[in-house]
């Protein structure tokens, strides 16, 4: 056997299709990676390892090749390229037949449904960072609600949902997402958060942090159809909400009625599903109208892109139309993209 | 002599180890083990660790060592190697 390590370069579309079609055989669908190292064997792939920011992916292996030590050698590249850029911190997300490879590599379960599994590896974990959360904030002390949120950009919808879960829950803990996947910038949305709920007195807001909607907990995968692969990660993330974040004495975690986005709703759906068996009720609240129906941060996105700011003004609360009056930069890259989120 | 700029060395394959040395706010030496030999070599490989730092005059980083089995002058190399690529 003779085989040479390569790191490919994911700019070259012919590489590019090779790893494409290496990792089809094993019903994966290579998607936004930035960093991808192969072993060739007389030109052929025959392994693969790939990563986006500090998530290991697309570890495969041809099973003539298997225990032959190639794993050791694809993960060192990878292992090296994530302490160059700088992250002490790594997931893998893999099918669960390579648990034990990653195990003998120093990663530790963070949960694992039926067929994939997630992992981690680094100087804080899971486990002592819901336990870092219980310090910072004593939050174990009292009996929480839960609620977790994006707000891209805040609008009376989301201080509505705020104000009635609040009510009756004895504290709630409001989880900003943190992944900047959004128009809005994490730190500008956390602010929209904290000047819009300063008026609530039993909310704590809390940074999502990486085990809530991050790009280790919805990587895109696999290949079948959106909707499967949307619920294996969707099953991922609450599950680790289950487990883990019910240590923090939480007992309902709440959401929006989700009539339009049909994303969201399966969410929701999961949630229902899963969360009970943990001891957390999904509690669902009925979406706020105004006088032109149902408030949404995608309406008020649309609203910005065309310049009505008389509009605008129907779906935000006064602090969150200041913030967006002065964030020029932020609007202008929002008109330039076509994005979702 | 303190340690200031990240470097790293060895692999993961079996009968090596992988080094990381890292700056240390502490100012100490502090030196985590990961082996797969952790009972029977864990202590030993402590000591080889500690001798070379303070053979290379260092007085302060984090030492991170994934160990799958490696002889006592692999780690010796390996932890070597770390040290000069930080200091050059």
């Amino acid at each position: 056997m003779d085989e040479t390590l390569r790191i490919l370069n994911l700019e070259n579309e012919r590489q590019r299709e090779s790893l494409r079609s290496f990792l089809l055989r094993f019903s994966f669908a290579l998607d936004e990676v930035d960093f991808a190292v192969v072993l060739l064997d007389h030109g052929e792939i025959v392994a693969s390892s790939c990563k986006r920011k500090n998530v290991l992916k697309f570890f495969a292996i041809d099973p003539a090749y298997q225990n032959q030590g190639l794993s050791q050698k694809l993960l060192t590249e990878v292992t090296y390229r994530m302490f160059e850029e700088g992250y002490d911190h790594s997931f893998v997300f893999t099918p669960l037949f390579n648990r034990e490879i990653f195990k003998s590599l120093g990663y530790d379960d963070v949960v694992s449904t039926d067929e994939v599994v997630l992992m981690e590896k680094g100087p804080e974990t899971i486990g002592g960072y819901i336990r870092r959360l219980d310090e910072i904030y004593g939050l174990s002390d009292k009996e929480n609600g839960a609620i977790v949120m994006n707000g891209n950009p805040f609008t009376l919808g989301h201080q509505y949902l705020i104000e009635t879960a609040a009510k009756s829950v004895q504290q709630l803990l409001l989880f900003v997402v943190e992944e900047d996947a959004s128009s809005f910038p994490f730190h500008d949305r956390f602010r929209m958060f904290q000047e819009g709920t300063n008026h609530v007195n039993n909310v704590i807001l809390i940074p999502s942090g990486r085990y809530i909607i991050s790009q280790a907990t919805f990587p895109n995968y696999f290949l079948r159809d959106l909707q499967n692969s949307f619920e294996i990660y969707a099953t991922l993330d609450v599950t680790i909400f289950g487990k883990w974040f019910k240590k923090l004495n939480i007992t309902k975690r709440f959401v929006g009625e989700e009539p339009l986005d049909p994303m969201t709703n399966q969410y929701n759906e999961t949630m229902k599903r899963i969360l009970p068996d943990y001891g957390i009720e999904l509690v669902v609240i009925p979406r706020v109208s105004n006088d032109q129906g149902i408030i949404s941060a995608s309406i008020v996105r649309r609203l910005l892109k065309e310049d009505k700011w008389d509009e605008v003004k129907k779906y935000v609360p006064a602090s969150t139309f200041e913030y967006l009056e002065n964030a020029t930069e932020v609007i202008d890259e929002l008109k330039k993209h076509d994005r979702k989120h | 002599m303190r340690i200031e700029k990240p470097a790293q060395a060895g692999t993961l394959e079996s009968n090596d180890i992988y080094v990381q040395i890292l700056p240390n706010p502490r100012e100490e030496i502090e030196i985590r083990l990961k082996s797969v030999v952790m009972l029977q070599f864990g202590k030993q490989i402590r000591q080889v660790a500690m001798q070379t730092l303070n053979e290379k005059g260092i007085t302060s980083c984090i030492l991170n060592l994934e160990d799958k089995g490696a002889l006592d002058y692999t780690i010796r190399a390996r932890i070597e190697s770390a040290v000069e690529r930080s200091l050059c």
